[in-house]
């Protein structure tokens, strides 16, 4: 055997070798597909809590196309177009009925700050009124108030919507109504208030009354809030809507390409929540099996349900964005003369009901204010996925969470659960019949009939 | 040769090791792709605007004035467009110290300093003092009245003021003001820009031209206030009067007294998409024996008023403007308008009608902000001709 006979050998049983190997393109399926949590692996310790400027996520939201350009496949789905749990997401409507008690108890069985003092440690930023108080039980809540001449219309929406949004399978908040008196305010040792400067004072008694004159006061002299109860875990700050959080190694796929964001869009036009911007999300560094991780939620849905949170919400909201070229183009030469639709919309008046309805709403028309990346990536898959899950919300689910708004009127109960249920079903209606509707492939056991089950969503 | 295939056998072993390695399950495919990130370590700083943005927010927000900024306008009516730099500073107490300085495209030059105090009495009283210099060195100066020909003359006028006043709302719709201040004036004789062949003005005539009172002058004010908005409005009503006393303290001839009344009405339709206003403006001056109101004290109509005619076009001891207005929406912060607009000047109270107003008509685009009017752009029409109007406050009473 010559040497050069030797080398052809080593090189044969080589290309032996690489043959045996998987093949270079990734395979379509994994045999542990399709996953059903999208598990963590890298420790995120090292994330930093960041700041999000609310001008610039508007402006550039408004004006520009922030992420990626192309619109593609949703990312963060598995090999059955599902969303696998994760830390954005955990999948409760649609894999089991979520039942009416279980949509009254929301997150967790928390029912709101203790009776007795409650000790205030700091005012709260953003437009609603607000502090952060200690309850004697040590738990820390974060409390809004209504705003004055609009008794139980933010809180009732935030309590309603993070119920919603929680069988829905988005990270949220427990919120609870909580009715107070002044005197149950007390400065906490280490309250301090944010001065123009930048420094910190001491907290004075002012400060508290200060918050409380933009609020409702009942004639009884009692204040109406929500409390939301403090998220596990060191907060970080929000996360935009597109690209990922640089300092978090398991957030790989660019937010505007995940379906549970893109799919919000379906959700939030459901509750018209047109608020859902960086700044009303909340990542929180927590500690789960040894290692930090950051969980990304959804905050602040006292504007929601036609509420602003400070007063009813504009009538344009839901409907066009802040600017939006195309109806002030032809409002201009028309003298007024020409309305748009949102102006003549009469809403039902109830205590504690913002400018809701649905009889006008248009599933595929809403708008948010501002444009959101992932909305509108949106595709019809997306929106598809989204509209299951609400269809699975049955209407009695639909009437508990209304009830956790504990509206005193309880015409603006009815009025408002029904609103919904027929908002929902608009919402069927409008994206259940964009794509194919066959979902939840299974395959029939050996004793069975060969072949695939496969169920039909736009017949259940 | 065998060099050769020796080393491609040692690539395609390499390969297939690194083929080896590829992941075999979804876990371990996402896993892979979280270790690489966690290895890239990579980092996202806010950029250039964002970082301005976020301290601009961190400073209060946009209503705030703290910090160096650019302001638009605030000279004097004929100023033309000015602009100039401006610093403000909010202290812990709620306090307010305001510098300002601008310039405009006709040399008019600006610069003052407010302190305002820190809201009193339940933030119901306002309290504030200011010091201003400003310097107008072409001023219109038509002859009085409303009937008088369109023969320009100029003037300057540089004045300096100390001021201090106060705002007290004991109630939502209840407003008192008051103040006091030490005004200096410095004029120039009025003198004919382009005399044509029918001027035929006597400039004797002109009460104070070139005259360089210093007053103190103080007044009152009390309004029923019922607007959603001061700088923004669209709907709610304002009544309101001011006397002004103006006593000259470097001489005699010049002192007066003024009042200025206004009833306002905003109107909302289709739930305040569209917006009739509609507004009356009535000033009238009085004086005692021996004293006259100086020209440029006079009430006047024209430019930001009376929109068809130029700045200053009528001035005279009287004076009376109606303005109606239909706005309509066209985008979030945008509204349109059509306007009319009429008035007259006279020497007489008892002229102060509506018979003989001189009147104009236009349209106008403006920027607007929840509570404030950034800019309007109008194009106005009387029988003097086209204006082009570029405001930076909104058409009625402040």
């Amino acid at each position: 055997m010559t040497r050069l006979t030797g080398s052809m050998i080593v090189l044969l049983a080589a290309v032996a070798a690489a043959s045996a190997a998987p093949v270079k393109t990734a395979p379509k399926f994994y045999r542990d597909d399709p996953v059903v949590r999208a598990i963590e692996t890298q420790d995120a310790a090292k994330a930093q809590e960041r700041d999000i400027s609310a001008y610039y996520d508007a402006l550039i939201n408004l004006f520009g196309r922030p992420g990626a350009q192309t619109v593609d496949r949703a990312e963060s789905v598995n090999t059955i177009d599902e969303v696998p749990d994760s830390s954005w997401f955990t999948n409760r409507a649609g894999v089991r009925p979520v039942t009416a008690d279980e949509m009254l108890r929301g997150v967790n069985d928390d029912t709101g700050p203790a009776s007795g003092k409650w000790l205030v440690s700091r005012k709260a930023g953003g437009a609603s009124a607000g502090i952060t108080i200690e309850d004697e039980r040590g738990k820390t809540y974060f409390v809004k108030f209504d705003p004055p001449g609009h008794p139980e219309l933010g809180s009732a929406s935030e309590a309603i919507v993070t119920r919603l949004f929680h069988a829905l399978g988005y990270h949220v908040p427990q919120a609870n109504i909580a009715i107070l008196r002044r005197e149950q305010l007390v400065i906490g040792p280490n309250a301090t208030v944010r001065l123009p400067s930048g420094r910190r004072r001491p907290m004075r008694p002012s400060d508290i009354d200060e918050v409380l004159k933009v609020a409702h006061q009942d004639p009884d002299g009692s204040y109406r809030a929500i409390a939301s109860e403090g998220l596990p875990g060191k907060p970080l700050g929000g996360f935009k809507y597109e690209g990922t959080r640089p300092d978090d190694p398991n957030d790989v796929v660019s937010h505007e390409h995940r379906r549970e964001l893109r799919g919000l869009r379906v959700f939030s036009a459901w509750v018209n929540h047109t608020d859902a911007k960086a700044l009303n999300s909340l990542d929180t560094l927590i500690s789960e099996n040894g290692r930090s991780l950051v969980r990304h939620h959804l905050i602040d849905f006292n504007a929601a349900l036609g509420s602003a949170g400070i007063g009813l919400r504009d009538r344009r909201d839901g409907y066009e964005y802040l600017y939006e070229v195309g109806p002030s183009m032809r409002a201009l030469p028309a003298f007024g003369f020409r309305p748009r639709a949102w102006m003549t919309i009469d809403y039902p008046e109830f205590r504690g009901v913002g400018r809701f309805e649905s009889t006008r709403f248009v599933p595929e028309e809403w708008r948010p204010r501002v444009p959101n990346p992932a909305y509108v990536r949106s595709r019809p898959d997306d929106t598809f996925w989204a509209a299951r899950k609400l269809m699975a919300l049955s209407d009695d689910a639909i009437r508990s969470a209304v009830k956790a708004g504990r509206l005193t009127d309880t015409r603006a109960e009815q009025f408002l659960a029904q609103a919904l249920i027929e908002r929902r079903n608009k919402i069927g209606g409008a994206w259940l019949t964009k794509v194919n509707p066959v979902v939840d492939p299974a395959q029939r056991t050996a004793r069975s009939r060969s072949g695939m089950l496969p169920c039909n969503t736009a017949l259940r | 040769m065998r060099r050769n295939l020796s080393c491609v056998a040692l690539l395609v072993l390499l390969a297939s090791s690194a083929a080896a390695q590829r992941p075999e399950t979804r876990a371990e495919e996402l896993a892979f792709k979280q270790k690489e990130k966690a290895a890239r370590n990579e980092g996202s700083p806010p950029n250039f605007f964002e970082k301005r943005l976020l301290a601009l927010e961190r400073a209060g927000g946009l209503g705030v004035s703290s910090g160096w900024f650019v302001t638009f306008g605030d000279i004097k009516s004929g100023s033309g467009l000015a602009l100039g730099p401006a610093y403000g500073k909010l202290f812990d107490n709620g306090a307010l110290v305001h510098l300002k300085g601008a310039y405009s495209i006709r040399n008019f030059k600006m610069a003052q300093l407010t302190l305002q105090a820190p809201p009193l009495v339940s933030g119901r009283l306002a309290v504030n003092g200011r010091v201003r210099w400003q310097d107008a060195p072409t001023l219109a100066f038509y002859p009085t009245g409303t009937n008088s020909p369109k023969t320009r003359f100029d003037f300057s006028e540089t004045t300096s003021e100390v001021s201090g006043r106060a705002i007290f709302r004991p109630i939502p719709f209840a407003r008192f003001g008051g103040g006091v201040s030490y005004e200096d004036f410095d004029t120039t004789h009025v003198t004919l820009k382009s005399p044509p062949a029918e001027a035929s003005f006597d400039l004797v005539f002109v009460p104070g031209s070139g005259a360089d009172p210093t007053y103190v002058h103080s007044h009152a004010s009390a309004a029923f206030d019922s607007r959603d908005g001061l700088g923004y409005t669209r709907r709610g009503s304002l009544l309101s009067a001011t006397l002004h006393d103006y006593h000259q303290r470097n001489g005699d001839g010049l002192s007066f007294q003024r009042v200025d009344a206004t009833a306002e009405q905003y109107l909302p339709i289709l739930h305040g998409n569209w917006v009739i206003y509609v507004g009356l403006r009535a000033s009238t001056t009085n004086t005692s024996d021996g004293n006259v109101v100086p020209f440029f004290l006079m009430p006047q109509l024209g430019g930001n008023d009376l929109r068809g005619f130029s700045s200053y076009r009528f001035r005279d001891r009287h004076s009376l403007l109606f303005t109606a207005e239909y706005r309509w929406y066209v985008q979030e912060f945008v509204d349109m308008a059509i306007f009319y607009d009429a008035g007259k000047v006279t020497s007489q109270r008892s002229q102060l009608d509506f018979d003989g107003l001189k009147s104009s008509v236009g349209a106008g685009i403006r920027f607007h902000g929840p509570e404030t009017t950034a800019v309007r752009l109008e194009v106005a029409h009387s029988r003097e001709g086209w204006r082009l109007i570029f405001g930076f406050s909104p058409v009625g009473g402040r």
